[in-house]
């Protein structure tokens, strides 16, 4: 049988449904929002590392002449490499919805027994049939196609009809939506029956230890390239990714990044609710808790009693546990076929849910602690004296002083204000439930806003509307005049291009990059200069770097001289600049007269961008298949052919997730805010239950009264939304600058969204009305006697 | 506890206050509640103290009671010197020595009549849990409401709370009883009522300290402690210092 004191713990709760039910639910929204958001980076985190693993990705890529059987089985005895396999890959086109997508075709020899990179069958048929293809699961619906359709495909400048056999799963690659391309495989003896040649020019190896140490794969990588040359191969560039990291994993960890601050704060805004109602529960039980000190309750006894409490709503609102469990896996699942790998298990890693209980029940405990031992610790006369009128004298402080000169004034409008600022410690956990509140709600609009004003400024730097690669060089004269002679273009430029890599001074080869070769005069692009200065004529051989080729050499600063592999040449250049060209690859520029003098590839261009008259995406679209029309007969081969809309897209798909994320983290911090706002108000106004009493005792009518408390949500609020649009901009501006480094390896553009300003003043507003009016409505419903008389 | 006898009965000295002053410190100063008290009650004495408002009777009830704390002087109560301890000392003192009653009766109003009753011995851990419940009906049943027993405390009168209070005030039988004005908020009959309980208890053989504005008081109560201006004005046990005192009343 329960002793009377845990039957008064229950009997209290009975009889405070209302303020139980709002703590429960603010420990609940803590608890839901931690789960959530732990569970689904638990998820995340561990199968995108498991599944990559899983995949057995290459340590490193050798990209070289064909090469021969014998070699690979030389490569695979050498101790310092656990295996090697070769692959070949041809870059074309695809045509889908009257356009033309960027196609990969992947070669393998054994599809049976894929070792590195593993290929895992999906649906359909499985090796590829002769003749046949499979196309990677993400990339069916880029290529708007179903297994058993016929897709047209161009490869050097010949197109095709590949019937579909059926999906694979190639985690290697980074998901085709994004990309805009579509990844298909085939046979070596599909690509002989097309009369296609293929080359094995790819060559994946493992390294057999400390396969997560860059440096250490990067040497085993050239041991073997010395190898490879000594019998007669030549090597023409090693690629080293980022050790067993997925090609999306940056995303990933930008939004996993998000979506633990975020769900902190959530969890930091419940606790201060919790803080907030318990404070104002505990002070409507001061003179329950006198009395039971009268009665012989020692503190111990009585502290235990409302931890008890706590603990019960701990209890109570982890039966919401689950719901943020299960949102966690269904975001995780989410994410995961966004990001196109698969969640082999959906269980919560054992660190998580300890940490999503500890969190459920210590924070909300640790919240309640401070209303529980200032609510047991007053003493007997103390609380018995307490009439439920304020203790704080007004007019003790000197803002208090202030306020008490105000005047011309309406004196119901007065008593709000001065009310407002009664109880600093009341208003100081108002204010910050607010602020955080709206903080959280504005912040995740202006982070989205600096990210879409970031692609913006890009895309207002950038003076060309399509940009064509073709499949060689061809006279750049000639690609200017045909693209010129087109209709709805205006202007056209070639652009040199090719592969670049950075030799060190030990004579290795870095990873390569894009090089661009524009006339150093170019109209076309003014990338922001971040340091020295953009491409000129003045100086030979100037490369600049746009800022996320630097990330990859930190050490490379702006005068220094680099040696640069460029068309299988090797030359001195001075970095000149660094440009900041937002969701860009690693690329570098260098003058097209230098270009010229460095690949022997006088006059010639691979690269050409063009003007259009109209710039609206229909018109890009025409403009396009006009530029098809007029060069296919040229026998020039296009490899892409992109407008600024296509690259915007892709881009926008990139960062997608994040933005959708913040789109509901703005909304998911407008219910918490709102909740925080109507717990707040409410108790604000619970707590002065008497005081009400007193009021109405003197002659205060219903109305006055709901002016007076509905003044004071009003102020309150309305001071709220000041702090958070002042607090709102350098916190959000903080996280896009932390978002912006581990997204686009830059810092954003940062934008304020007007919008995410108004529409939280509107929500505050309205909420505090609505906050404030309802318990005075229930006050203004009790007699005299009752509400002075209320415990 | 000093023992003596009086009148061939051995008597002990339950409440001893020895220049006790209480101050407070107010917005505007610094406001003396009481000063130097010296103050002796015997076991089983009935008193009672009376003055105008504002004259220190129910700090002094507060400081005998252990819920206040004098400011200087010492205060010894069931033979514990209540200077030196700590409120969670305090509490479990007056769990064992004395039973507080209120104006306004303080019942927990999510606990039935009952459970108000039993929440001192659930608190001091007196009896055991299944005699508890017992006892409570028995105290119920002495101050004539044990048929209000499993009621919840607002659905019971004026008179019917404040008996609910002397029932909780004696639960865990403490040889004291405190009450500051109990029949402040009653009618004339339930007042008599009360007061009639009080003489019961006095009867046999608890000492009853309380603060009233019973103008009748004279006529049960042993001794009679005026207080002005937070100092003794009159303590007396004869019927001349009760006629000197009563004009005093506010």
């Amino acid at each position: 049988m329960l002793s009377p004191r845990w039957r008064k713990v229950f009997r209290d709760i009975q009889a405070n449904l209302g303020q139980v039910a709002l703590v429960v639910c603010a420990i609940a929204v803590g608890v839901v929002s931690v789960g959530w958001f732990t569970s689904s980076y638990g998820i995340l985190s561990r199968e995108l590392e498991a599944n990559y693993v899983a995949t057995n990705p290459a340590s490193a890529i050798l990209y070289l002449d064909d090469i021969s059987p014998d070699v690979i089985e030389s490569i695979q005895s050498r101790s310092d490499i656990l295996d090697a396999e070769v692959m070949g890959m041809l870059q074309g086109r695809i045509h889908v919805d009257g356009e033309w997508r960027t196609f990969q075709l992947y070669v393998r020899q054994d599809y049976e027994n894929t070792r590195i990179n593993q290929l895992v069958p999906e649906d359909g048929e499985f090796p590829p049939p002769l003749g046949e293809i499979l196309i990677e699961r993400a990339a069916l619906s880029v290529a708007d196609a179903d297994i058993g359709d016929e897709i047209q495909v161009q490869i050097e400048n010949q197109e095709y009809t590949l019937p579909v056999a059926g999906t694979l799963h190639d985690l290697g690659v980074p998901p085709a939506w994004q990309e805009n391309n579509v990844y298909a495989y085939a046979t070596p003896e599909t690509l002989t029956r097309l009369g296609i040649e293929i080359a094995f020019d790819e060559l994946r190896i493992t390294v057999a230890e400390n396969a997560g140490d860059e440096t250490h794969i990067r040497n085993v990588a050239l041991d073997v390239t010395d190898w490879l040359e000594s019998e007669g191969y030549t090597v023409f560039r090693v690629q080293v990714p980022p050790p067993l990291e997925h090609p999306n994993q940056n995303q990933m960890e930008s939004l996993m990044m998000l979506l633990s601050g975020f769900g902190s704060l959530v969890f930091v805004l419940t606790a201060i609710l919790v803080t907030n109602v318990m404070s104002a529960y505990l002070s409507k039980q001061v003179r329950q808790i006198a009395v039971m000190k009268a009665i012989g309750g020692r503190r111990g006894q009585i502290t235990g009693l409302y931890v008890g409490m706590v603990l019960l709503f701990c209890a109570l609102a982890a039966l919401a546990l689950p719901v943020g469990v299960i949102a966690g896996q269904e975001t995780a699942s989410f994410l995961a076929s966004m990001l196109n790998f698969n969640i082999e298990s959906e269980t919560i890693p054992a660190n998580i849910l300890l940490l999503q209980v500890a969190m459920g029940l210590l924070v909300p405990l640790l919240a309640a602690s401070y209303p529980i031992y200032r609510g047991t610790h007053v003493t007997v006369r103390e609380a018995l004296n307490d009439y439920g009128l304020s203790q704080n004298a007004f007019g003790a402080r000197w803002f208090d002083r202030q306020l008490s000169r105000v005047r011309g004034v309406q004196r119901p409008l007065l008593l709000s204000l001065r009310n407002t600022f009664r109880q600093r410690w009341r208003l100081i956990l108002t204010f910050s439930t607010l602020a955080i509140g709206g903080t959280l709600f504005m912040a995740a609009l202006n982070v989205r806003a600096s990210l879409l004003n970031s692609i913006d400024e890009r895309y207002e730097r950038q003076h060309y509307d399509i940009a064509i690669n073709f499949a060689d060089a061809y006279p750049a004269e000639q690609l200017e005049s045909i693209a010129i002679a087109t209709e709805g273009v205006v202007d056209a430029e070639a652009w040199g291009t090719g592969s670049g890599a950075i030799i060190d001074t030990n004579g290795t080869a870095g990873n390569t990059f894009i090089v661009l070769a524009p006339p150093a005069e170019t109209p076309l692009v003014d990338w922001e200069v971040l340091e020295g200065r953009w491409l000129s004529g003045d100086i030979e051989n100037g490369i600049v770097f746009n800022h996320a080729l630097l990330a990859e050499y930190p050490d490379l600063q702006v005068g220094d001289e680099i040696t640069l592999s460029l068309a299988d040449r090797t030359q001195s250049w001075r970095l000149v600049g660094i440009v900041r060209e937002t969701a860009a690859p690693p690329l570098a520029y260098i003058a097209y007269a230098d270009f010229e003098r460095a690949t022997s590839l006088t006059g010639q261009a691979q690269r050409l961008m063009v003007v259009t008259d109209e710039h609206d995406e229909q018109s890009l679209i025409a403009a396009k298949q006009n530029l098809e029309a007029s060069f296919d007969p040229t026998g020039m081969v296009m490899r892409s052919n992109l407008s600024s809309f296509d690259s915007r897209q892709i881009i926008e798909d990139h960062i997608v997730l994040i933005t959708s994320f913040l789109v509901m983290a703005a909304a998911l911090s407008l219910v918490v805010g709102g909740l925080g706002l109507m717990t707040t108000m409410g108790t604000n106004v619970l707590e002065r239950t008497r005081e009400i009493g007193v009021m109405r005792a003197i002659g205060a009518s219903n109305n006055a009264l709901t002016r007076i408390i509905v003044g004071e949500g009003v102020v309150i609020g309305l001071l709220s939304w000041l702090l958070a649009a002042v607090i709102v901009v350098p916190f959000s501006y903080i996280v896009a600058q932390q978002l912006g480094q581990s997204l686009l390896q830059t810092s954003l553009d940062f934008a304020v969204n007007p919008s995410g300003f108004v529409i939280w003043l509107g929500v505050v507003a309205v909420f505090s009305v609505i906050a404030s009016w309802l318990p005075a409505w229930s006050a203004n419903r009790l007699t005299v006697h009752d509400v002075l008389a209320y415990e | 506890m000093n023992t003596y006898i009086e009148n061939g009965v051995p008597r002990r000295q339950i409440i001893k206050l020895e220049g006790v002053q209480k101050a407070y410190e107010t917005s505007a100063g610094e406001f003396v509640a009481l000063r130097d008290i010296n103050l002796s009650i015997k076991t089983g004495e009935f008193a009672t103290v009376i003055g105008k408002s504002g004259s220190g009777k129910s700090t002094l009830l507060n400081i005998i009671a252990g819920i206040d704390r004098a400011t200087a002087g010492e205060v010894v109560v069931g033979g514990t010197s209540l200077n030196g301890l700590s409120e969670n000392q305090l509490a479990i003192w007056r769990g064992k020595t004395v039973g507080v009653i209120f104006q306004f009766f303080q019942l927990l109003p999510t606990l039935t009549v009952a459970e108000n009753v039993m929440l001192p011995m659930d608190f001091g851990r007196f009896l055991n849990g299944n005699k508890r419940k017992q006892r409570a009906l028995d105290l119920l049943e002495r101050v004539g409401i044990v048929g209000q027993a499993h009621k919840l405390p607002h659905t019971l009168s004026g008179g019917q709370q404040q008996r609910v209070a002397i029932a909780r005030a004696l639960a865990n039988d403490p040889p004291i009883l405190v009450a500051d004005e109990p029949t402040g908020n009653l009618d004339t009959h339930t007042a008599e009522v009360v007061l009639n309980l009080f003489s019961a208890l006095v009867n046999e053989g608890k000492t009853i300290l309380m603060v009233t504005h019973e103008r009748d008081i004279e006529t049960r109560s042993h001794r009679l402690i005026s207080l002005e201006d937070g100092r003794i004005l009159v303590d007396g046990a004869g019927q001349k210092e009760l006629k000197d005192a009563l004009p005093t009343l506010a």
